[in-house]
């Protein structure tokens, strides 16, 4: 009978359940009231900001691919969908890259504003004083470099004629409730988002330290950097010269002796800004990162074509940047999925100021001193006496030869208002504004927001 | 209490007093009414005692008994018979074969109950159905058996089937239903690895020849009393107990062999080469790039990389025990290769099914079952290695080995290049990725479930029971220094650990009475708790020494690596109440409880109940004077169930029940350089609450002529509301969904069964026949539409339409493809705004009929499974029967294609890289409809005599053949297509999906 008794209890026990039991937390995950409770927390999510740089969508890798696609120095052969649109210039609405970027780039975006807003809002912590400047400056800068992909990837070239035209809707505050989430923003026009990014950058400056708080991260001189690049696409040249001064004067960089070193795990003092992978960022085998693109022994799905080989005469030290295997040219610039991805080099701030120096039509030596330098570097001889004319087209060679495979041709074309070729086989060019180099608005997005403008051509 | 028990004591032994003074022997013989031979092994009790014994091989007993006893006889499958001893001394029985039909018992919602009182619809599967399949899981063995439930084969053994019980009730939670193996409810319906695209059935540790019984819980009432996880159906199985008597010992072996059902049919190397040379021409206007076709190379990669695999199976199981103690014990052994080179299934299972009883009010068991599965697991369908994708893709004008030249590189190793063809095609040569690549899943899966059922009262019991089911998986995955996947790293190598433990404890509390003998009156009380925890590690390395060394302590670097743990729970209270009025009049009433750790806590109950009625016509007085209608039942029912297993991913074949959905949450991994990051990753949504479906069932059951004839019918309304669902949200916010409780759809259908025992005697012929008809419609999404690719789920809509760009054929005058626009003009151009609903994957109904035939000892049974009226989305044939991607290799079907002006034809004509063409239309939709003969099993039964003379009561030798005849216009590998796993939108659409297996099998079965 004693036995029948235990079991009774042991039964009559297991009737009476208590809440506890349904109370289980994440492991993973922690809920939004508790990020912003300290410093901590705070720089997590601040470099959660800078992980949305990462992405491959972003500057992982798309930043650079999809804009080397858009224009005829290298060649796509993969299979890819998407990419296979973007090299043909004939984009689907539903194109599977566009619609990342615009994902992860919004992303992103709602990453710095959350930490901005946390900054504005104060934490009750006694480390904050001290950081709080930083963490803000950062995190504009990360949104301010987002918001310029995302204008110059679903908006026309800046010019005087397309200022009026579409950009990309702004967002500034983090989305925290779901009816925040659920607002139908319109598109504000491509000069109000250049002018939000320049008051970002300028802002973050402001705050940010002159020397990086942790490598990779933003500091005054990437603010100026990127101020020049945003000048020279508004071809503000006045402006590109007085934040590509900041950005020499600073004394920080320098162009380095070989111009293969520049790419791969380390920063050298070239790289004012790049985009930082570790080897569990992008695993080699997905899909993810531009090494298993570009390097053959991977997806190899991008080559360089002999055209391009052509612009550089023998003996130029960037030939180093090339080699051959399965009887095709390949760049060597991202052999790795660890390799960072290089987004501001000091090469571009020189050439940069070259280029502005010689639209205000400054002496044609005080031009060639800048272009001299890459020249030099590159071990080609360096260049005297030209002509204006001559210093132009010098000029557009060396920034076409210096930034191959860094997804700046398209720009730079479109800057000279040149016209662009194709990535596959057409021996065929567009004009510089044209349409199908601009992304559609996805479809994903007009679906759920009907305010959103489409594209010319789409 | 304590006083009750001793009465009964005293009684007791005041009745074995009484007996031992007038006790005599009887003996006698028991023979079977089938063939007049004497059965061994059958129960001879004097009944309320526990004097027994049982026959001996030729069906002898010998007993003690006094004259006023009553001796009971039972076998398993036998009528039990019931005998006064009076003055006899010699007992001879003839034992009858049970009646199947109505008065069979069923397994229920936490019970069993008579066929005859069931008001709710409830399809049954025994043993000797799942017996005659030749299948890995059992899963694989119903389809096709039962009306309303669909079953889509996962290709490769072990892999998760989607099952489908009267339609797909939800947009993104899961549609699949509630598995109950012992009364314990398996939470995981599918488990493995998050990071893997295939994930494996928690039915496949399972060894279906345990297996007693399969019930389908169909309709709501049937099912409510699993409330917050029932609304897709619940599945109950059974497993085999032991009886009382002899010990049964029975061997079953089978030796068979396996290849894929069908392939598709791919261009040779010389097709290939006139295919290209004129795409080429096309495209470039360069001629005859590849040479001339009788030149080129011939490689057949789909025979290559494939095989006739060897398949056995040895199962021996015993069973039996006395009076106190009844056990069930198997063990089983499965190996199989797989049709590709390098998957192979090999599983041991053991099981012990163990009963006792204390005292006469208190008995106790336990099941213990343990399985080691190791799967050597091909590539997933969207791989490039796998054997379905690349032997289709992989240019035919390529060796597999050099040949010494300097094209294809030294004899005896793999050619990896492209040979003479100008583009680098993805796909891999897939002989070296067999060689080179490994992925071994081990699952070691033990379960322990205990139960203690007291009797309180005569009519008053209580049982409670604990399980314990723990999974273990591990995972070694390596892609060789030399493989496509892994060359570029040198390998590359993981190994992953799932753990899963699953904790159930249940008591219910039963009552049962009978009231002035016409009032049959039952009631349930019950408790539950449920605790799944899931703790999943993986670490990846690459830079490897050489192939066999992989572990990830040979690796150079780690490259990846993590862990993660989440867990959910699940509380509840649940009654049920059952009625009727001399078993003519039946009523039901249940209802339960359910609170889960899975919602806010606003929202975190939810009552579910149910209420059916029954009326059995035929026992009515007026209707006796129709004799030769044995039956005549009308059921009703109506009850609410639930979904609370809303997928972490609408699109993602492999998403499990988001534990955390309602939550606003910052996520770990946004790490940068090294530094830990965190990201907002879910928008809050504290109003979320569970998926609600509404069910209303009318059943019809007919018997006539003594049930030779037996005629089911079921109509019945599903409506679903509050559907769990990602509502999309403008990425501009940061956020591209939350969770949320959005609109609604409805399943409504019928279903027939019919069973008929067209022949008795010495040849026997009977029939079984199912029909279901299901139609699905989304009611009501609130404008939202559900993307996965092209499948959608639109409002007005069927869920899982096909919404792309229709085709309109090809320009005769320039071979061009064209489309519709949206004003229904042919054009070329194609664009994304000519997108419609072109395309469903609901079939128009299913079914399935099985002939069995016997004749002395032999058999034949046939099973024919169909599905009508679905479509396929041929996703693959975008690459591989698209005339304009000949950078691919094609199927044969495109060497029709469009050659010259005036050619007639719906293929374009040759061309390489035709980006929009290549993109999704319509002229991927196919006809999905099948005929597949499932199942012919031919049997010959030893007659007893000869067995008898070999010292064995029973041998049977048999073949089958599986699968081996399909019907089908389909133009993929197979038409039994799940390339999107077990989510709602998605299914129909078949990306390379490796097809099922068909087998030839013989085997013998001895019972000792």
């Amino acid at each position: 009978m004693k036995r029948n008794k235990l079991l009774y209890l042991l039964g009559l026990l297991l009737f009476f359940g208590c809440e506890d039991r349904l109370e289980i937390d994440p492991w993973q995950s922690k809920d939004d009231e508790l990020v912003f409770t300290s410093v901590n927390t705070m720089e997590n999510a601040l470099t959660g900001a800078y992980d949305a740089l990462q992405d491959d969508d972003t500057y992982g890798s798309n930043v650079v691919q999809s804009a080397d696609l858009k224009s005829q120095f290298v060649r796509w052969t993969g299979s890819f969908t998407s990419y296979t649109e973007i090299s043909g210039k004939n984009l689907t609405t539903s194109n599977a890259e566009a619609r990342d970027l615009w994902i992860d780039g919004y992303d992103g975006i709602n990453r710095a504003n959350r930490v901005i807003d946390a900054v504005d809002a104060g934490v009750d912590d006694p480390l904050f004083e001290s950081v709080k400047d930083r963490i803000k400056g950062e995190a504009l800068f990360v949104r301010a470099i987002l918001y310029f992909e995302l204008v110059r990837n679903f908006g026309l070239p800046y010019s005087e004629e397309n200022v009026g035209k579409p950009g990309v809707p702004l967002i500034l505050k983090g989305t925290l409730a779901l009816s925040d989430a659920r607002e139908l923003p319109t598109r504000n026009t491509i000069a109000e988002v250049y002018a939000q990014i320049i008051k970002d950058l300028k802002d973050a400056k402001g705050l940010l330290p002159a020397t990086p708080a942790l490598e990779g991260r933003a500091f005054k001189s990437t603010c100026d950097a990127f101020l020049v690049r945003i000048y020279m696409t508004m071809r503000n040249w006045n402006e590109v010269v007085t934040f590509a001064d900041f950005v020499i004067n600073s004394n920080l960089f320098a162009l380095d002796k070989d111009p293969t070193s520049t790419f791969g795990e380390a920063f050298t003092p070239e790289m004012i800004f790049g985009v930082i992978h570790t080897t569990t960022d992008n695993l080699g085998n997905t899909n993810a990162a531009l090494n298993d693109y570009y390097n053959p022994n991977e997806r190899g799905d991008i080559f360089i074509p002999q055209s391009t080989l052509d612009l550089f005469p023998s003996g130029d030290k960037r030939l180093g940047w090339f080699f051959t295997q399965e009887e095709k040219v390949w760049v060597n610039k991202y052999m790795e999925a660890k390799y960072n991805t290089p987004v501001i080099r000091y090469a571009e701030i020189l050439l940069a100021k070259g280029e502005a120096l010689l639209e205000l039509g400054a002496p044609v030596d005080d031009v060639l001193s800048f272009l001299n330098q890459i020249r030099d570097r590159a071990g080609l001889g360096v260049l005297i006496g030209l002509t204006s004319d001559q210093v132009v087209d010098s000029l557009r060679l060396e920034t076409l030869r210096e930034f191959v495979a860094e997804g700046h041709s398209v720009y730079d074309l479109q800057r000279w208002k040149q016209e662009v070729g194709f990535s596959n086989d057409r021996a065929e060019t567009v004009p510089w504004n044209d349409p199908s180099l601009v992304f559609p608005i996805p479809q994903r997005e007009r679906d759920v927001n009907p305010n959103l403008e489409q594209n010319e051509g789409y | 209490m304590k006083r009750i028990v001793m009465l009964f004591v005293v009684l007791c032994f005041i009745g074995l007093q009484a007996g031992i003074a007038q006790m005599k022997s009887v003996t006698g013989t028991v023979t079977s009414a089938d063939d007049g031979l004497g059965m061994p092994g059958v129960s001879v009790v004097v009944k309320g005692t526990t004097t027994g014994t049982s026959t001996d091989i030729d069906g002898r007993f010998s007993i003690m008994a006094s004259s006023t006893d009553v001796i009971v006889f039972s076998f398993v499958g036998m009528k039990q018979q019931e005998i006064t001893v009076g003055d006899q001394t010699v007992i001879n029985v003839v034992m009858q074969s049970e009646t199947v039909g109505m008065e069979e018992v069923v397994v229920v919602a936490y019970g069993t109950q008579k066929k005859r009182d069931l008001t709710s619809s409830v399809a049954n599967v025994k043993a000797e159905d799942l017996d005659k399949m030749s299948v890995v899981s059992f899963e694989n063995a119903i389809s096709g058996q039962t009306a309303g439930v669909q079953v889509s084969t996962g290709s490769r053994a072990g892999e998760a089937n989607t099952i489908r019980i009267r339609g797909t009730s939800s947009v993104s939670a899961s549609s699949q239903p509630l598995y109950v193996i012992d009364g314990v409810p398996q939470g995981d319906y599918i488990m493995g690895y998050t990071g893997n695209n295939t994930q494996i059935s928690p039915l496949s540790s399972m060894n279906p020849a345990d297996i007693e019984s399969v019930q389908v819980l169909k309709d709501a009432s049937a099912s409510a009393l699993y409330g917050s996880r029932a609304s897709n159906g619940v599945v109950l199985i059974t497993t085999k107990t032991g009886r009382k008597g002899a010990t049964k010992i029975s061997v079953d072996y089978s030796l068979g062999f396996q290849r894929e059902t069908d392939f598709m049919d791919v261009l040779n190397g010389s097709e290939f080469t006139e295919l290209f040379n004129e795409a080429y021409f096309n495209t470039f206007g360069v001629e005859k790039i590849l040479g001339e076709p009788e030149d080129a190379i011939n490689t057949d990669w789909l025979d290559a990389a494939t095989r006739t695999g060897v398949v056995s199976n040895f199962n021996v199981s015993a069973s039996g025990g006395n009076e106190k103690t009844t056990f069930y014990a198997g063990f089983s052994h499965q190996d199989e290769e797989g049709y590709t080179k390098g998957n192979n299934f090999k599983r041991i299972t053991i099981r012990t099914n163990l009963e006792h009883l204390i005292s006469e009010y208190v008995k106790f068991g336990i099941n213990l079952s343990l399985s080691k599965t190791v799967n050597d697991r091909s590539s997933n369908n969207n791989s490039v290695s796998s054997v379905s994708t690349s032997g289709v893709l992989q240019y035919p004008n390529i060796p597999i080995f050099g040949d010494g030249s300097d094209l294809f590189g030294e004899e005896g190793t793999f050619y990896l290049g492209n040979g003479i063809n100008p583009f680098n095609n993805i796909a891999y040569n897939l002989l070296n990725e067999i060689d080179q690549n490994i992925h071994e899943a081990v699952t070691v899966r033990p379960t322990v479930n205990g139960f203690a059922e007291i009797k309180i009262l005569d009519d008053l019991k209580f049982k409670t029971d604990l399980s314990y089911d723990y999974v273990d998986l591990y995972e070694k995955i390596f892609f060789g220094v030399n493989s496509g996947d892994g060359g570029g790293s040198n390998g590359v190598s993981q190994a992953l650990t799932f753990k899963r433990d699953n904790i159930v404890t249940t008591s219910v509390l039963t009552y049962s009475k009978v009231f002035k003998e016409d009032h049959n009156f039952d009631a349930l009380l019950g408790y539950s708790y449920e605790q799944t925890t899931r703790n999943e590690a993986n670490v990846t390395g690459q830079d490897f020494p050489d192939n066999s060394l992989y572990t990830i302590n040979s690796a150079a670097e780690i490259s990846g690596g993590g862990s993660s743990i989440t867990k959910y729970s699940l509380e509840s209270y649940f009654s049920r109440f059952r009625y009727n009025y001399q078993q003519k009049y039946l009523f039901e009433f249940s209802i339960r409880r359910d609170g889960s750790s899975r919602f806010g806590k606003d929202e975190r109950y939810a009552v579910f109940p149910a209420f059916s009625a029954g009326w059995i016509a035929s026992d009515e007085d007026f209707m006796e004077k129709y004799g030769w209608l044995s039956l005549a039942k009308l059921r009703l029912s109506y009850g609410i169930t639930g979904n609370a297993e809303f997928l972490s991913s609408t699109t993602n074949p492999n998403a499990t029940g988001a534990n955390f959905p309602s939550r606003g949450l910052y996520g770990t991994g946004a790490n940068y350089n090294g530094n830990p990051g965190l990201s907002p990753t879910q928008l809050q949504n504290p109003g979320l609450k569970w998926e609600q479906t509404r069910q209303f069932d009318i059943g019809l059951n007919l018997g006539f002529l003594d049930d030779r004839i037996a005629f089911e019918v079921d109509y019945y309304i599903k409506k679903t509301k509050d559907l769990l669902l990602s509502v999309r949200l403008p990425s501009t916010s940061g956020y591209t969904e939350f969770a949320d409780n959005v609109g609604k759809l409805e399943n409504k259908g019928f279903e027939f069964g019919l069973n008929t025992r067209n022949l008795v005697g010495d040849f026997k012929w009977s029939t079984s026949f199912n029909l279901s008809f299901n139609r699905n419609e989304i009611t009501d999404l609130e404008g939202q539409i559900v993307s996965n690719g092209i499948s959608q789920a639109r409002e007005g809509e069927p869920i899982g339409v096909f919404y792309t760009v229709p085709f309109a054929g090809v320009d005769p005058d320039t071979g061009e493809a064209l489309f519709y626009d949206l004003d229904g003009n042919k054009t070329t151009t194609y664009s994304d705004e000519f997108r419609r609903v072109v395309g469903d994957p609901n079939p128009d109904y299913t079914g399935g009929i099985t002939n069995n035939f016997s004749y002395k000892g032999i058999d034949l049974s046939v099973l024919i499974q169909f599905v009508q009226g679905n479509d396929i989305y041929w996703d693959a044939g975008r690459f591989a029967g698209n005339s304009q991607s000949l950078q691919f290799n094609n199927v044969k079907s495109q060497l029709g294609r469009w050659q010259k002006p005036g050619d007639i034809t719906n293929i374009p004509k040759a061309e390489l890289f035709n980006g929009p063409n290549r993109s999704h239309s319509s002229r991927f939709i196919q006809d999905g409809s099948f005929v597949r003969i499932k199942n012919i099993t031919l049997g010959y039964t030893l007659p007893k005599k000869v067995a008898k003379q070999m010292y064995l009561n029973n041998v049977r030798v048999y073949v089958t053949a599986q699968n081996w005849f399909t019907f089908t216009d389909y133009d993929g590998h197979d038409p039994e297509v799940s390339s999107n796993g077990t989510v709602n939108v998605g299914q129909g659409r078949d990306f390379f999906q490796a097809p099922p297996s068909k087998r030839f099998v013989f085997g013998v079965k001895i019972d000792l």
